[in-house]
């Protein structure tokens, strides 16, 4: 068979696109090409539902497979890491990390950073800036954040319409709220507020523009008793103090019933909180609605985060071009978004995507469990209070399960009346000084933030 | 002859051998190598007898030896009399073995479903004695507080293993000769009488195995204060085995938890051994 010259340089043209285009192509929809072979990653991850955007993201990089396993949520996952590092193999190659937790990941040597593959310039065409705080250190970048712990405020309108309360624009009004419940039915709490779940009263502190430690320039520092921290934990140890206010062990049965019976009129937590009550509370379905939070100036909105997890690309793993292209894809693609929205039920996410165009769009939606209330606008709210005030977001400890069982033991002090809130502040600070001592870091600058 | 006995016997304990070597032999060598290591993550430093001396300095690790002290001299004698009690009223009823069987079922039961289980009895709003003692005009019962906590493990622990320590020394009854109760029957001696002084002393070397064997139990608690801590604080440091856990599993310090497993060791063999000494006159050793 003779060849026409034109066939010939169709053959060849096509031989030779075959051959060179993975080095020259752009990657799906502007994202970075993959140049690796045919790999399947694993993750570790406790969301639900995250194989619709594994799906979607194996169509666009057809060389990549996720395998996806949920080895426990938080702490048991926490404890898994934490030994196969130790161990030196174990480690999937995505990791699923609560923003706080995430450094102590990062000095423990569980991530390795992304950079030669998602440089900062990349990252920040899909995440808002604010988000390098909980995925970078000293400018590597060891993953990408995926929902919001933005706090927000559910209150049981049952309870607000019963006994004629108005849902709280500042904390004065809030104090206010909290003592004509007490005294009109003492047994139902105003506010359930966690005994053992340190990232609460950090939230708050946060949402007051303040902060009890952070990162910078290769230091940790700590600083438990600024004017921020002391006014936000003066103000509830008053309603402690006052009887209006008894803290509540978290995440146990009897909190569950309290949450569907109506034994607290509020709780505040992170962005995700709506969504999970909704699944772990059906018995309450139309008592509860979603607020922003009190503000301690109220023309000056402020917000911080509750919790809210990023997906990390571990130090053991082999393909990390693979990995960091998945954790880029997953958590700020459009089509990955919905379905992280929609599937895995969080309700606001840190993406760009997500808080320029999927968030605004879904403002009409309505909650059947929240009375039909239209709870996005609420909740995107909540996370631009955030967005817009970086100078107050931080980089937490890399020791947080201590200063969270160090925070539960002070507490407990205060609570039986062994110390005052001021002592309760200091004694926390140094056991978390001198356990950071223990643990090796001799770059602790205590008694003051960095500027 | 002999030599050809003892590689046949090595033949029969091989199955076991190899699951010692390799579930408990290697793994302890392997650990007293790591104890003389520093480690972050997965790097590791040799810092000698390090590990050890911040043990023995350690206060936190120590002061969690007080509810094992209050198991080892309240819980178990209690739980131990309770065992002996049941165990002859099981010898004394005809057909006891559906008692025996409904005594032995806590001990039948996994540890994390016991603890799930407890965790609701102990409950503010949903256990089944809220409802009895606001009847007997108590408002808001508090179970757990941190004055109660020794006695609601003290209640939980015996719940858990009475039933199997009766039933322990309820076999070890049945194996006695009736020649000696009948014996001092016919002298003359009540009920009471034969079993405080001919059954009980021959419980003797199968309380003593209790004994220790509790001990090392009650060095060791573990499962029941972790699942108390999701209902109430507790220290990190309340057990000894749960500051192992924790500086291990909560905070990634390997190295120095297996050195403080070490200690603990020779804590419990320590005192077992002093047990063996002060008791080994007082028993039969059929050796």
């Amino acid at each position: 068979m003779k060849m026409s010259r034109k066939s010939i340089l169709t053959v060849s043209a096509l031989f030779f696109a075959s051959v060179l285009a993975p080095a020259f192509a752009a990657g799906p929809d502007g994202y970075p090409a993959y140049s690796g072979p045919p790999v399947e990653l694993t993750m570790w991850a406790w969301t639900s539902n995250e194989n619709y955007s594994i799906d979607l993201f194996q169509k666009a990089y057809p060389s990549i497979k996720v395998k996806w396993t949920n080895v426990g949520g938080g702490g048991d996952e926490y404890t898994k890491i934490l030994t196969a590092t130790s161990a030196g193999s174990g480690l999937p190659d995505v990791i699923m990390s609560e923003y706080t937790y995430a450094p102590e990941f990062v000095q423990f040597g569980s991530f390795q950073a992304i950079n030669k593959w998602v440089p900062e310039s990349t990252y920040l065409q899909y995440f808002p800036k604010v988000t390098l705080k909980w995925t970078a250190q000293d400018g590597n970048i060891y993953g990408t954040p995926q929902d919001s712990g933005a706090s927000t405020m559910v209150y049981r309108k049952d309870v607000f319409d019963k006994y004629g309360l108005t849902v709280p624009k500042t904390w004065a009004e809030f104090a206010v709220m909290a003592a004509k419940l007490h005294k009109a039915n003492p047994k139902i709490q105003p506010i359930s507020f966690p005994a053992n779940w340190v990232l609460g009263p950090l939230g708050l502190v946060w949402q007051a523009g303040g902060k009890l430690f952070d990162y910078a320039d290769g230091k940790w520092y700590i600083d438990f008793t600024n004017p921020t921290a002391t006014k936000v934990f003066t103000y509830w140890a008053k309603l402690v103090k006052d009887g209006a206010v008894t803290p509540d062990m978290w995440w146990n049965s009897d909190w569950y019933k309290e949450l569907s019976d109506g034994g607290a009129a509020t709780v505040i937590s992170g962005g995700w909180f709506p969504e999970w009550l909704q699944l772990n509370s059906p018995d309450a379905k139309g008592t509860w609605r979603v607020a922003t939070l009190p503000q301690w100036d109220a023309s000056k909105p402020m917000n911080g985060e509750m919790g809210g997890s990023g997906f990390y690309v571990s130090s053991q793993s082999k393909n990390p071009e693979a990995a960091a292209l998945f954790v880029l894809w997953l958590n700020s693609h459009k089509d990955s978004i919905l379905q992280l929205h929609d599937k895995a039920q969080l309700p606001v996410l840190w993406a760009n995507s997500f808080i320029n165009g999927l968030g605004p769009s879904l403002a009409g939606q309505e909650y059947p469990y929240f009375g039909g209330q239209k709870i996005t606008p609420v909740s995107l709210e909540a996370m631009n209070q955030v967005a817009k005030n970086p100078q107050n977001a931080f980089t937490a400890l890399p020791v947080m399960d201590f200063v969270s069982s160090s925070q539960e033991t002070e507490l407990k002090k205060f609570l039986d009346g062994q110390e005052d809130i001021n002592a309760f502040l200091k004694n926390w600070q140094d056991a978390v000084v001198a356990f950071m001592a223990k643990q090796g870091f001799n770059n602790v600058v205590v008694g003051q933030l960095p500027k | 002859m002999k030599k050809k006995n003892s590689l046949r016997a090595y033949l029969f304990l091989a199955p076991f051998l190899v699951f010692f070597v390799l579930a408990t032999a290697y793994p302890l060598v392997y650990g007293i190598i790591l104890s003389f290591f520093g480690q972050r993550g997965a790097k590791m430093w040799f810092v000698g007898a390090n590990n050890y001396a911040a043990v023995v300095a350690d206060p936190q690790f120590w002061s969690g030896f007080g509810i094992p002290a209050f198991l080892l001299f309240v819980q178990i004698p209690l739980m131990l009399l309770l065992g002996i009690f049941i165990a002859l009223l099981f010898e004394r009823i005809k057909r006891s073995a559906f008692y025996r069987l409904i005594f032995y079922l806590p001990y039948a039961l996994p540890g994390v479903i016991a603890g799930i289980l407890w965790s609701y009895m102990f409950s503010k709003s949903m256990s089944p004695f809220v409802p009895l003692l606001k009847a007997m005009g108590v408002a808001q019962p508090d179970f757990i507080t941190n004055p109660n906590l020794p006695w609601i493990l003290l209640v939980i622990i015996l719940w858990e293993w009475t039933g199997y320590t009766a039933l322990v020394l309820y076999s070890t009854l049945v194996s006695i000769p009736p020649e000696y109760a009948e014996a001092a029957q016919i002298d003359g001696a009540t009920r009471f009488q034969i079993a405080l002084h001919i059954k009980v002393p021959m419980l003797k070397n199968t309380l003593f195995l209790l004994l220790i064997f509790n001990s090392i139990g009650a060095l060791q608690v573990f499962n029941e204060p972790r699942m108390l801590g999701g209902l109430i604080t507790l220290p990190p440091n309340f057990t000894p085995a749960m500051y192992i856990y924790n500086e291990a599993f909560s905070y990634g310090a390997f190295t120095f938890a297996i050195a403080m497993g070490l200690v603990l060791a020779a804590v419990i063999f320590v005192i077992s051994f002093l047990f063996m000494k002060g008791s080994v006159k007082e028993l039969d050793v059929h050796a």
